[in-house]
């Protein structure tokens, strides 16, 4: 007889209405663990380092999507995270790494288009941005889709370009706009087309003017490769695809709320949502650097799938606001 | 059509083709019924249930001569090539006793047809053998979100219950769940370039009823994707590049080629293998090959 084991990745599904509550706790967790002593880890590295300024480039991102999504009910921590940030913009090292290379708008110069975005302004970068627009750029670079995509998203939130994209020339070109098929997608492509959709959709949407065939073919892709992801436990792809899914106006399916049930039963008590790979033995004896290392970007994109479902399904994101009761709900 | 039709008739008569090679005669039983079931599922593809070349009536007018190998096949394909070669007047002695001794022991059974039967049962019938049939009952599959955790072994287990419970779909099934789960998991093969996974996996979804969603025709269009240019299925591996005769090499293709014709065949037409009922003891079609 048929004897599946279910237990391994599969939970009771969640209530609509015990999601949200959930969803906030998780994310409570998450950003405690994001912006408290954790952040000392991002500078032990070498900040002129190009996957150390990846990392600053997403934090900045974080800081400026919870200040504009929370509003004035903002997370506590967040002038911490801002004064921490600022501080990175200043350092030296970080400031050459910026200025260095004159093709410009890379990943450094990125981190404080995403840093401008909540409307704080530095003073040595704003001079470099006026230089380089007087070199032409950033329309000299040449790049491919999906990073034109990308750069434009970080200009127009820094307030740099006035419109918004559009669905284009560019998007027709990216991976998500040529897909006809999920089958020889490779994971990096996954990682491209979910971070098409999270500019398109300014990560939780809704999504403006996109067409009704694009639509369908996004959300059947983002649906198919939740299911296999889901089955490799990978979780850092599934907030990201369960983001998308948010934004894509699909969170009211059963797939969604399973998914996002394995999601949170997957997540710690400590906020640490283990990232690709990371074991159970991991976690028990690794020490706290190296989780953080391991883990930053899945716990980081957690944090913002909860915070855009709550934005989307009940307009409030802030931290405050059912504090109590989603700390009471998590052994449930 | 979800697949353009035109690529699936290429693809099915380039895999007859390669099916029907005629310098290769399966001696074992098993293999001449897979070969046969192909050549029956590209036939269903292709709308020509009376198609014989002589290639085909080469191949059909000579029974395996190992009969005793019988006793490893799969009785459904036992039965669907059994129903086939009989609606074509064409009777192979062993191969109708091993069936009369099927529907024999059913008849037999002093308890209740577990619902495992239901396909058997019904080909039997459809063969014209008035056997008893299994209850009909609610049936209780894992939750579909159970899947996501399964192993290979027991989603292929999964698949065939459904193909015997539900007679390959010509009883209704109702459940949300894997109608969700079975088409992304049919993807999820595909993207691992598990053939024999999305093969099978496919097939179960036409059973449920959700073969023409977008993700079955991706799945699909991968299965095609990954014909050779002789029509065969299958990978090319060290052993087929070297080291083995022609026989061996048709021999490792001939699973996958089957696999894959009867997935094309399921997602066209399913329950295609109940087709047109029969009666064997006054058939006297005119389309006879022997």
């Amino acid at each position: 007889m048929l004897n599946v084991n279910a237990q391994a990745k599969v939970f009771p599904l969640v209530p609509a209405d015990e999601l949200l509550p959930k969803l906030r706790d998780r994310g409570q967790r998450a950003w405690v663990w994001l912006t408290g002593e954790n952040l000392n880890y991002l500078i032990c590295s070498d900040l002129d380092n190009f996957s150390s300024a990846k990392k600053i480039t997403d934090l900045a991102l974080l800081y400026g999507l919870t200040r504009q999504w929370c509003g004035r009910e903002t997370w506590s921590g967040t002038a911490r995270l801002k004064d921490f940030l600022t501080d990175i913009f200043h350092d030296p090292n970080f400031i050459r790494a910026t200025r260095l290379s004159p093709t410009l708008y890379n990943q450094f110069m990125l981190a404080y288009l995403a840093f401008r975005s909540a409307g704080d302004r530095i003073d040595e970068y704003e001079s470099f941005l006026m230089h380089l627009r007087r070199a032409g750029y950033p329309a000299t670079k040449e790049t491919l889709p999906c990073r034109v995509i990308e750069l434009q998203y970080y200009l127009w939130k820094s307030g740099i370009r006035r419109t918004e994209l559009n669905w284009g020339r560019t998007y027709r070109a990216s991976t998500l706009g040529q897909c006809r098929t999920p089958a020889y997608l490779s994971e990096v492509d996954v990682y491209v087309i979910s971070h098409i959709i999270f500019y398109y959709s300014d990560f939780c949407g809704p999504i403006k003017n996109m067409p009704g065939v694009e639509r369908q073919k996004a959300v059947e892709l983002m649906e198919c490769m939740l299911i296999r992801y889901w089955r490799t436990s990978n979780l850092d792809l599934m907030a990201e695809l369960l983001l998308n899914l948010v934004a894509l106006d699909r969170s009211d399916t059963v797939l969604f709320r399973s998914a996002t049930a394995s999601l949170l039963h997957a997540w710690r008590p400590d906020g640490v949502l283990p990232g690709p790979g990371v074991t159970k033995l991991f976690l028990d004896e690794a020490d706290e650097q190296a989780v953080f290392q391991r883990c930053y970007h899945t716990v980081l994109v957690g944090f913002l799938f909860c915070i855009g479902y709550m934005r989307r399904i009940s307009g409030n994101c802030g931290q405050d606001v059912g504090r109590t009761q989603a700390y009471s709900s998590f052994s449930s | 059509m979800w697949v353009e039709r035109k690529r699936i008739h290429h693809s099915a008569r380039s895999a007859r083709r390669w099916l029907l090679n005629r310098k290769i005669l399966a001696q074992d039983a098993k293999q001449q019924l897979q070969r046969l079931f192909g050549i029956f599922a590209v036939n269903d593809i292709l709308e020509e249930p009376n198609y014989a070349d002589r290639s085909l009536t080469h191949l059909i007018t000579r029974p395996p001569s190992r009969a005793e190998s019988y006793i490893d096949a799969d009785p459904i394909l036992v039965l669907a090539v059994y129903r086939w070669l009989r609606s074509h007047g064409v009777k192979w002695p062993d191969l109708d006793k091993l069936v009369e001794s099927y529907a024999a022991t059913i008849n037999d059974m002093s308890f209740s047809l577990d619902h495992e039967l239901t396909f058997p049962c019904t080909l039997l019938r459809k063969c014209g053998f008035d056997v008893r049939m299994p209850a009909r009952e609610n049936l209780y599959f894992p939750s579909g979100f159970s899947l996501i955790a399964a192993t290979r072994e027991e989603i292929f287990e999964l698949c065939r219950l459904l193909m015997v419970s539900t007679a390959c779909g010509d009883h209704p099934f109702l459940d949300d769940e894997l109608r969700i789960v079975l088409p992304g998991l049919a993807v999820d093969y595909a993207c691992a370039s598990d053939f024999e996974g999305a093969c099978t996996v496919l097939r179960a979804c036409a059973y449920i009823g959700v073969g023409e969603t977008t993700a079955c025709r991706w799945a699909a269009e991968w299965i095609l994707d990954q014909q050779q240019a002789d029509g065969r299925f299958g990978f090319s591996g060290p052993g087929m590049t070297g080291g083995c005769d022609e026989t061996e090499r048709w021999l490792m293709c001939l699973v996958p080629t089957v696999s894959a014709v009867w997935s094309l065949a399921e997602l066209c037409r399913p329950a295609f293998m109940l087709g047109k009922t029969m009666h064997p003891a006054s058939y006297n079609g005119d389309d006879s090959l022997s």
